[in-house]
C-alpha cells in the first residue's frame, strides 16, 4: 500500500507541474513570450484557492475558478507591461516578479508569512472526498481539460496569431495582427493555466509556504518545458514525468537536484533546442518519416496487390 | 522618525552597498553592451571569488593574498564562461542565452555548495572592527574598507575605460560593433579584456561582501545575481559612470526603502519593483538615450 500512495503522489505531483508546464508552453513556446516567473503564478492560485477554501469556506469548484481567474488578470497586467518592454528586459521583469511576490507571501500573515498555511481541506465533491487515486483522477482530468484548451487555441486564429508573432513581431503587424492583444492573451492564458495548477497543488499537499514558489521552481517547470518541448501540448506532461521522476529513479541525484536541472536545461537548449516532442525535434522528425514511411510501405503492397489482381494469377 | 542622523547613517549604509552593487554589475554592463547577453553567471564568477578569498584567508591568515587570489580565479573563470559557453552561441536566441546563463549560475552555485557545505561560513579577520565616531554619524572600519577599495578600483576602471587604448576600444564597441570592427578593432581580444575586468571586479566584491557581512554563503549570489541587472538598466546599459551612479542611488535608495516600508516587503523586493516601474517608464534606463 505504501509503494501505491508514494506512485500516487508523485504521479499527481506530474499532472500538476505538467499543467503549468503546458501554461509556459503556450506564453513561451507558441507565442515567444518570455515568462522566467511561472512559480509565482502557480503560488498566486495556490494562495487564492488556500484562502477561499479556507477563511472563507468556498467550495472547491469555486476556488479552482477563481484562482485561475485571478492569476489570470494578474498575468494580463504583466503582459500588459511586457508589450512596453523588449525582449531580455520583459525576462527579467519575470524574474523580478517572482522575488517580489515571494516576498509579499512571506511578509503578510494572511499568506500564512514564514509558517505558510496549513490545513488547506481536500476537495469534496457530492460528498466524496478527493484524497489519494481520486485527486490523481481529478488532475488529469483537469490536465485533458487544459490540454483541450490549449489545442483549441492552437488550432484557432489565435494560435495562428501566435506562431506569426513569434516568428517574425513586424511581419505579423503589417498582416494586421494586433501583435499587442495577442501579446497580452498569450500572457493571460499561460498564466491562468499556472494559477490552476496551483490551486490544485495547493488542496493537494494541504500545506503550502512561500518557498514553495520561489523562483528555483520557475526554474524546475521551465526544464520541464524545454525538456518535453515548448511547442507540444504532450511534451510538457513528458518533461515534467521525467524531471520529477530522474531524481527518484536515480536516488543520489536528489541531493543535487537544483545543479542536475540546470544541466539538462543547459545540454537541452545547446544540443536538442525544440525538446523531445517538440514540432521540428528529433524524435518528431523520426516519427514523422517512420509514419510516412509505414504509409509508403502499406500503400505499395497494395498497389503491388492490385497489379497483381489485376495480372493472370498464374 | 526620521532625524537628520538618522538620515546621514542610512546614507552612509546606502553608499557601502552601493559601492559593491557597482563593483559587481560593471562586468555585466560591458558584457551587456557588446554582446547583448544578460551575464547571469556574473554572480557565479562573485560566488566563486568570495569563496576562494575565503579559503586562501583561512590558510595564509593574509588578506592581501587572498584579494589577489580570488582575483585571478575570478579572472580564469569568467574567460572559461565566455569562450566555452557565450561565444559558440552568440547566434542563437538572446532569452535562450539567458536561460542558458541562468542555469550555468546555479550549477556554479550548486557545484560550490556540494563542495563546501550549503550552510554558510563565518569570514573572521584580524582586521580588528572599529567604529569611528564623526559627531553624530558611526562609521565601521569594516564599511571604510568597503568604500575604499571597491571605489578606488571603480576609479581606476573610469580611467581605464576613458584613458587606455584598450577602454576607449571597449567603448567603441559597445557603440557599435561592427563600424568598430570595421576600423580594424580586434573585437575577439577587447571582448576578452572585458570579461577578465569585470571578472575581477566580481571576485573583488564577493571577498568585500564576505568581509563585510563576515560570513560567505554558497547563496550569497541568488539575489545580487538578479540586483545586478536593476543597476545595469539604471545605469542606462552600457554606460560605464551610469552603472557607477546607478549602484550607489540603488544602495541609497534600498537603505530608505527599507526603513520606510520595511514591515511591507523585504529588502530586496524594491529592487525589483525599482526595476519594473523603471523599464515601464523609461525603458532607455534612468541615464541612457532613446536609441
Amino acid at each position: 500500500m505504501a509503494l501505491n500512495e508514494y506512485v500516487i503522489t508523485l504521479l499527481s505531483e506530474i499532472g500538476i507541474y505538467a499543467i503549468a508546464a503546458l501554461g509556459l508552453n503556450v506564453t513561451w513556446g507558441y507565442a515567444g513570450q518570455v515568462n522566467l516567473g511561472q512559480a509565482a503564478f502557480i503560488g498566486i492560485g495556490a494562495m487564492t484557492s488556500a484562502i477561499l477554501t479556507l477563511h472563507y469556506g468556498a467550495p472547491f469548484w469555486l476556488a479552482l475558478l477563481l484562482s485561475w481567474i485571478i492569476s489570470m488578470v494578474i498575468g494580463l497586467l504583466l503582459g500588459l507591461v511586457s508589450i512596453r518592454l523588449r525582449y531580455d528586459f520583459l525576462a527579467i521583469s519575470t524574474i523580478g516578479f517572482n522575488f517580489i511576490v515571494v516576498g509579499v507571501f512571506q511578509y503578510h500573515d494572511i499568506f500564512g508569512g514564514t509558517v505558510g498555511i496549513t490545513g488547506i481541506p481536500r476537495p469534496i465533491i457530492f460528498g466524496f472526498k478527493l484524497s489519494g487515486l481520486s485527486y490523481t483522477i481529478l488532475v488529469y482530468l483537469m490536465f485533458g481539460l487544459a490540454s483541450i484548451l490549449v489545442w483549441w487555441i492552437r488550432r484557432s486564429w489565435i494560435g495562428k496569431a501566435f506562431e506569426a508573432i513569434n516568428e517574425d513581431e513586424i511581419a505579423a503587424q503589417s498582416l494586421g495582427i494586433n501583435v499587442k492583444k495577442y501579446k497580452v492573451l498569450a500572457f493571460a492564458v499561460g498564466t491562468g493555466l499556472a494559477g490552476l495548477s496551483g490551486s490544485l497543488l495547493a488542496h493537494f499537499k494541504t500545506s503550502i509556504l512561500y518557498e514553495d514558489f520561489a523562483f528555483s521552481k520557475s526554474i524546475e517547470i521551465i526544464s520541464m518545458s524545454a525538456l518535453g518541448g515548448m511547442d507540444s501540448i504532450l511534451g510538457a506532461l513528458v518533461g515534467s514525468a521525467i524531471v520529477k521522476l530522474l531524481p527518484e529513479i536515480i536516488r543520489p541525484l536528489m541531493e543535487i537536484r537544483l545543479a542536475f536541472y540546470s544541466i539538462l536545461i543547459m545540454l537541452v537548449l545547446i544540443f536538442m533546442p525544440e525538446g523531445i516532442l517538440g514540432r521540428r525535434s528529433v524524435l518528431s522528425r523520426q516519427l514523422n518519416s517512420m509514419v510516412i514511411n509505414i504509409i509508403r510501405h502499406a500503400c505499395k503492397s497494395k498497389i503491388e496487390g492490385i497489379k497483381l489482381i489485376g495480372k493472370d494469377p498464374t | 522618525m526620521l532625524t537628520t542622523e538618522i538620515i546621514l547613517q542610512l546614507f552612509i549604509s546606502g553608499i557601502v552597498v552601493g559601492a559593491i552593487y557597482s563593483t559587481m554589475a560593471l562586468g555585466l554592463t560591458t558584457v551587456y553592451g557588446m554582446l547583448r547577453i544578460l551575464h547571469i553567471a556574473h554572480a557565479g564568477v562573485y560566488v566563486i571569488g568570495a569563496y576562494i578569498g575565503f579559503s586562501v584567508y583561512l590558510l595564509s591568515k593574509n588578506i592581501l593574498l587572498s584579494f589577489i587570489a580570488a582575483a585571478v580565479c575570478s579572472m580564469i573563470i569568467g574567460l572559461a564562461i565566455e569562450k566555452i559557453i557565450y561565444l559558440p552561441l552568440i547566434k542563437r536566441p538572446k532569452h535562450i542565452l539567458l536561460v542558458i546563463s541562468i542555469a550555468l549560475f546555479i550549477l556554479i552555485e550548486e557545484t560550490v555548495a556540494n563542495i563546501a557545505g550549503h550552510h554558510p561560513k563565518g569570514f573572521y579577520t584580524n582586521i580588528p572592527n572599529i567604529i569611528i565616531s564623526l559627531g553624530n554619524l558611526v562609521i565601521s572600519s569594516y564599511q571604510l574598507i568597503v568604500i575604499s577599495i571597491s571605489y578606488t578600483a571603480l576609479l581606476l576602471i573610469q580611467i581605464f575605460y576613458s584613458r587606455s587604448k584598450i577602454g576607449v576600444a571597449s567603448k567603441a564597441l559597445i557603440q557599435d560593433m561592427e563600424t568598430a570592427e570595421a576600423l580594424g578593432i580586434n573585437s575577439r581580444r577587447i571582448i576578452d579584456y572585458n570579461f577578465i575586468v569585470g571578472s575581477i571586479l566580481a571576485g573583488i566584491s564577493g571577498v568585500l561582501v564576505g568581509l563585510y557581512y563576515s560570513n560567505v554563503s554558497p547563496y550569497m549570489g541568488d539575489i545580487v545575481a538578479y540586483k545586478s541587472l536593476v543597476v545595469v538598466v539604471l545605469g542606462g546599459f552600457g554606460s560605464i559612470s551610469g552603472t557607477i551612479v546607478g549602484g550607489m542611488i540603488l544602495g541609497i535608495c534600498e537603505s530608505y526603502l527599507t526603513v520606510l516600508f520595511g514591515q511591507i516587503l523585504p529588502r530586496d523586493a524594491f529592487a525589483f519593483i525599482v526595476l519594473i516601474l523603471l523599464l515601464i517608464f523609461r525603458p532607455q534606463g534612468l541615464f541612457g538615450k532613446m536609441e
